[in-house]
This record gives C-alpha cells, structure tokens and sequence, in this order.
C-alpha cells in the first residue's frame, strides 16, 4: 500500500539575523495539501525570555497529513512532536529534541493511539513516551475544510454564533497546552490555556489574516489568481513574491523592513512554465525517487518553510548556524520511510528507516544513511524565462480604486499619449507643490521628503497591456519603488486627475503606504487620492 | 460618483435585455438598435473619467461583451447605410472603451473592424479614418509594436493633412503625438520642433481647446527643461497652467 507521507520543514527566522526587534520573529506559510502554491501561515513564533519556553508551533494538518507541536526557548532549543497519520487517521509520533546548529537528537518513539467517541465526535489520542497529542474533532468538523484536511484553503463554513468545532491536548515534556478552534462567521477564532487567542480570518482564497492578542500577526494580500503577493508579518516584516506571467510560482520573493523599506532578502528561482520545475531529486536505488524539491534553495543561511511537502519559503537565520533541514515529499512503498534529508552544497544525505511500525509502534526501526548525489531534473522539460525582472505583486499601491493584483511584468514603454498625459501631469504636479506649501507637506516624514524632487527621478512606464493590477487602478508602484506604471485608465482622467494620480504615486515612492495592503497605513488609495485632491486644490 | 451611479443603473437596465439581441429586435428610437449601448458605453467612459475601479472594470467589461454581441449581430444583417455608418462608429467605439481597460486584442480588432466599415461608407479619404489610425496606433505602441505605431500615426497626419484645413486642431493633434514620437526615439529636436508646430496651432484655436493648449505647453515645458532650458520652460509652465486654470 502506497502511504503519502506528507514532511514539510520548519520556519525559523532568528530576529538578529534580519536586524529585527519585533515581537514577531518567526512565520512560515504553508498549505498543507499538495502542489500548488497559496499560502496559509503556519507557524507563528514568539520568543520567550530566557529559560522559559513559548509555543512556537502549533498545527494541525488533519488525516493524510501531518501534526507538529513545537516548543522553542530563548536559546533556540526545539521540542518537536510530529504525528504522521496514515490514510486512515492513525499513525506514529515521532518527537525531536534540537538545538539549532548545535546538536540534534530524535527521541525514540512508541506510538500508540486510541479513539473513542466524545460529546457527538471523537477524541483520538496518538502518544508515545515523550508526547501525548489527543484532538476532539466535533461533529462537522469533518465537514469543515479549515479543521480537518488542513489546508485551510477554503473559507468556513458560515455560522451564526461560534461553533466549537476541535479542541486538542497536546503534552511535550510535562508541558501541557490546549487549544480550541471555534468556527465563527468569517473565520476561525482559536484559543489556548496559555492565554494565546488568534482569530483567523479567511476569504475564498483562503487565509487573509491572523491576529492575535499583540495585534495582527499576519496579513495575507492575493492578486486575482489566488497567489500570494505580500504576506505581512508583524509591525517590521513583509514577504513580497513576484510573478512571471501568470503561472502559479513565484519568481522573486523579497524579505522587506517595512520600517525603512530596505530589501533585507532577496531570492530568485528560474521561471518555469506548465508543471515542469526545476528539482533536485533523490532516487533510492530499489525505490527510485523518493524525494525531490526545487533546485534554487540556498543550502546555507536560511531555513525552509515547506509548501505542500516541498521546500517553499527561504527565511533567514544566523548564518552561523548550521545546515538547512529540509523535509521533502514523495510517494513511497509501506515499507519505506525517512526521518529527515540533510543537505548541502556538496551532498545530500537521506536518512531512511526500513520496515517502520505504523500503527503498533512495534517494529523495527532500521535506519539506513545513504548519501547520494543531486540529480539534476531534465532540462527539456524546462524553460527558464531570463532577463525580464517581475514587478512586485500586490506589494503595489495604486491610485484608482485601489486593490487588484495581478502576474509580475516589467511594463513596456509609454506610448506617445501617455508621454504627453505624464510630462503634463508631472509638471502641474511639481508646480502645484512648488506653489502649495500644504500640498508640498503631504510628504513631511517620508523617506523622500521633496515631493517634486520625487516626481522627477521617478521612471514612468506603461503597464504591460492586460495587467490585472490596472482592473482596479489607474496607476500603480510599489512603496518606495522610483518605477511608477501607468495603466490605460490613465488616459480617461482630467488633467487634475492625472496630477492627483502622480502625486499619490511619488507619496508612495517616497515610503507612504497604503491600506488594506499594508494593515497599518492611515488610508486607504481612495482615501489618497481625496487627501491629495483637497490638500493640493486639484 | 454620480457617473458611476448612472453607469450601473444603466448597465443594470441593459443587463436585463435578453441578450445577444439580434437585427431582427425591435429598433430603438433611430432605428439602427444601438443607442442603448451607444448611452450605456459613453456614460461608462465619463464613469471612467473619474478614476478606475474594479467594479467599474468589471461592469465595462461585461458591458463590452453584450455590446460586441449587438454589434455582430447587426454586422451579420442588411443595414441602411446610416446605420451602417453608425455600427462603424460604434466598433470604434468599442475599441476605444476596450483600449480603455486594457483589453488590446479585442481593441485592435474592433478598430480594424471600424476602420473598414468606415472606409467602406466613407471613402479612404475621410478624416475620421485619421482618428481611428490614432487609435489603432496607441495600440501598436502599447503591444511593443513601436515602428508599426509610428507609422500610423505618420499616416494618420498626412490624411489630416490632406483633408483638414491647415490649421485645424486635429492637425495640431496629429503634431503633438508625432513630437511625442520622436521625443520617445529621443530625437528631441524634431519632437520640440513638431510640440511647437502644434502649439502654434491651438494658440489659434479658440478657448474650447483651451484644455488642450495648456497640456500640450506642459508637455513642451518637460522637454525643454530636460534639455536644460529652463527658463523658457518656467514661462512655458506658467501659460500652461493658465490655461488650464481659465
């Protein structure tokens, strides 16, 4: 019998390694699931002080999937049950105690597990020696895709009044927590007895936000596809992916200081088209390949973040740690499974155990290392897109009706209208600061202080023609981006529009930004583009 | 607001048209059937004017697809010349909205459908053939067919040229796209020289294209000042926006 077995690796992001003193310090996203790329946030990390431990993790992947509780200290030491449960719900505890980039160890694991009906549902109870995870899943909660298959793609079910619909116990090292998901109207309200609250709110493209009793933790923005375009973490901290064309897989993916603007990270994958990727594969001989994940994943300095069982996000750790752990996906025999796969620039090492137990927990556990070298994937099968840097994705701000989103692109040049509309436009604008101290002001603050100043440094480019960022925009940058896109809408403004449009661009250009997008910012476009109409007489 | 208000009752009224609505539907009041389109696309481009939205986007391109169903559908029939001339205007009319939201294929194939509907009626020597080249050519430019653009809108001036009055203000339309041309090629020379020609023009045109004038001195001022000539510039920058101002 074939059993997925569903590893998806952990996110770490270690605060002094980014310059970041937030509260947030650690985010991963993941969909559980398999394929195709979206996001659900996953683990949130809060450090605790010294000697004292916080919950950095806790998850619920459902049958056919996986379960991780995690436990880190101010040392960065790990406690960390995973449950694999086989196809039929039931399955082994595996717990690991680590240290990162300094030791690791794998706690000998016994599982057991027992299911009984409780209150109209069942409470399953999967333990071993050093953890004890024994989840209530409610009447609906099958029913209900957030709880049970994990992915949390799709929104909940409506519910009038909150629904207890799961509740799991979960015991690591004497250390007890237990936490409870109701199903409210828009989302998922999930409390803990260590006094954490979350509440999760969704929309039809799955997770939009996450907040909890420190204010928003997350903030999740999707272009008109369902891709991720920013994922805000914290007060300090943004993911902003960018987009080739319009396939699902991003091409860029940037970690932003939201304070200063500054790109703390930034990383690039070959593009690709269709389902072809470019992967690194391991092949077992007598199993053939066993393992595979995409090829761009920096070896050092970075902790994966998995995405449907494949390496996914690369988050930034202190480069004095040690190697990047990266749990990968495949299909495998009963008979075959793996702890973990270790990798490095020079090889990639696979920990395999033959014969493992499953359910009793009684079998023998043989560990096999075996080292074997990358195989490149097959290059017919690929096409890599070179020279033509994406966009951002939502990590725009626009001057319209704001929102929208859309695949990343470079823009074309201005056609001869859109020449004249923006030398005309730019230079009503500039004049009116010159001439307006209240409009000139509009910047005070931001990191380009001299409005006009701003307006001519800044390239203006055509938005590439079908660009969904203009279906709601006339025009559109990113948040201190000197590159500002102007759609076709463009045209149908006044000239007082167009001068509005560009002073609203250059707010942006010079570090404002802007609501939903960025959950902290004072307004939102259309709020903009009034501030500066009344502000600056236009 | 207010368009925006009218556009969707309008669109509303529309959508409850049984659609696609064929030759054979009852006319409308000038017996050609498109003047609920024609009031229902012209109120979405002043909706337009306004700013974008993403409902706007979405109702306008709706509106597009019933609009295009019309539009073929009286295409496919026998029409009296006038509406045949009128289903002419209103491909150009799609074309443009459709440019207007991005939607460059079905742009350029609405204006190539109204170029030669236009042409069939009106002869190749019709100056609004020069209109739509302006148009076809924004679209040349906007797809990366910069050459094919120019070339358009070089024809689109010489049948101006040749049809107008050598002081019309499509003239000076037709000068201050090419000055834009070639400012875009960076023959700056030749762009401030056809910017002037323009000017030149609408300075003699009258207050109602006082709008125009203001713009397009704006425009001259950007170049002269990237040129370094800043003081013409600041002089040019100060008629301009007295013109739009007034």
């Amino acid at each position: 019998m074939l059993q997925k077995i569903l590893l998806a690796s952990l996110a770490v992001l270690v605060p002094a390694a980014v310059g970041v003193s937030g509260n947030l310090v650690a985010a991963s996203l993941d969909q559980g699931g398999q394929g195709n790329e979206g996001g659900e946030v996953r683990s949130i990390v809060r450090p605790g002080e010294d000697d004292q431990w916080s919950i950095v993790t806790h998850q619920v992947m459902g049958i056919g999937s996986w379960r991780e509780f995690s436990l880190v200290d101010g040392d960065g030491l790990w406690v960390i049950a995973v449950v694999n449960p086989d196809a039929n719900g039931f399955g082994s505890v595996s717990s690991k105690l680590r240290r990162l980039g300094l030791e690791e160890g794998v706690v000998p694991s016994g599982a057991r597990v027992t299911s009984r009906p409780e209150n109209g549902g069942e409470t399953i109870t999967i333990a071993n020696s050093f953890a004890q995870v024994s989840t209530w899943f409610g009447p609906q909660s099958f029913l209900d895709p957030g709880t049970v298959h994990g992915g949390l793609q799709a929104a909940p079910r409506a519910a009038e009044d909150a629904m207890l619909i799961w509740r799991e116990t979960t015991e690591v090292m004497g250390i007890t927590m237990t936490v409870e998901r109701f199903r409210e109207q828009d989302g998922y309200l999930v409390t803990d007895d260590w006094g954490g609250r979350r509440i999760e709110k969704y929309n039809e493209s799955g997770l939009t936000s996450l907040e909890d009793r420190n204010g928003r933790v997350v903030w999740i923005t999707r272009d008109l596809q369902g891709r991720l375009c920013e994922v805000i973490l914290g007060d300090s901290n943004m993911l902003r992916y960018r987009y080739q064309g319009e396939g699902p897989a991003w091409r860029v993916k940037e970690l932003i200081d939201l304070r200063d603007g500054q790109v703390l990270r930034r990383w690039e994958r070959g593009a690709w088209s269709g389902v072809a990727r470019p992967r690194m594969q391991v092949t077992l001989p007598g199993h053939g390949m066993v393992a595979e994940w995409d090829a761009v994943v920096a070896p050092r300095g970075t902790v994966v973040a998995g995405l449907g069982g494949r390496p996914y996000a690369l988050i930034p750790f202190d480069g004095s740690q040690d190697p990047v752990r990266s749990l990968t996906l495949a299909d495998v025999s009963a008979e075959l499974s793996w702890d973990r796969i270790d990798y490095t620039d020079a090889s990639i090492t696979l920990h395999v155990v033959l014969d493992a137990g499953g359910l009793s927990g009684a079998a023998e556990r043989n560990e096999v290392v075996v080292d074997l070298a990358r195989q490149p994937p097959p290059t017919e099968t690929l096409e890599h897109i070179e020279g033509t840097p994406g966009t951002n994705c939502c990590s725009f701000c626009c001057s319209g009706g704001g929102g929208g989103g859309g695949g990343g692109a470079s823009g074309v040049p201005l056609s001869p209208t859109q020449v004249q509309q923006v030398n005309a436009a730019k230079n009503k604008a500039k004049n009116t600061m010159d001439n307006n101290p209240d409009c000139a002001a509009l910047f005070n603050g931001l990191s380009r202080p001299d409005g006009g100043n701003t307006i001519d440094q800044t390239t203006y480019r055509g938005a590439d023609p079908g660009d969904t960022r203009c279906s709601g925009n006339d025009a559109f940058t990113s948040v201190n981006s000197l590159t500002v896109y102007v759609c076709d809408g463009f045209s149908n403004l006044s000239s007082n529009g167009r001068a509005v449009r560009l002073i609203h661009e250059a707010l942006h250009s010079a570090g404002m930004t802007e609501k939903p997008t960025y959950p902290n910012a004072e307004r939102t476009s259309a709020e903009i583009n009034a501030w500066v109409k009344s502000t600056c007489g236009l | 607001m207010l368009f925006r208000f009218a556009f969707v009752t309008l669109f509303l009224l529309l959508a409850g048209v049984p659609c696609p609505l064929g030759a054979q539907s009852a006319p409308d009041a000038d017996g050609c059937g498109l003047s609920e389109f024609e009031a229902a696309l012209e109120t979405g481009a002043m909706a337009l004017s306004q700013g974008m939205t993403e409902a706007l986007h979405r109702d306008i391109t709706r509106l597009l697809a019933s609009a295009a169903l019309r539009a073929d559908a009286l295409a496919a029939s026998d029409l009296e010349p006038v509406c045949a001339l009128r289903l002419a205007g209103f491909y150009y009319r799609l074309g443009r909205t459709a440019r207007s939201l991005g939607r460059m294929e079905e742009a350029e194939t609405w204006l190539e459908e109204a170029l030669a509907r236009h042409r069939q009626q009106l002869g190749d020597s019709a100056s609004v053939l020069a209109d739509i080249l302006d148009d076809l050519s924004e679209v040349h430019y906007r797809t990366g067919r910069i050459d094919e653009g120019f070339a358009l809108r070089e024809r689109a001036y010489a049948l101006r040229r040749a049809t107008l009055k050598p002081n019309d203000p499509k003239i000076a339309k037709s000068l201050m796209d090419l000055g834009a041309a070639y400012q875009l090629r960076g023959e700056l020379g030749l762009s401030e020289d056809f910017y002037r020609r323009g000017i030149a023009i609408l300075e003699r045109s009258g207050k109602e294209y006082s709008q125009q004038l203001g713009e397009a001195l704006l425009v001259l001022a950007e170049l002269l000042k990237a040129s370094g000539s800043s003081g013409e510039a600041e002089q040019l920058t100060a008629q301009g926006l007295k013109w739009l101002d007034g």
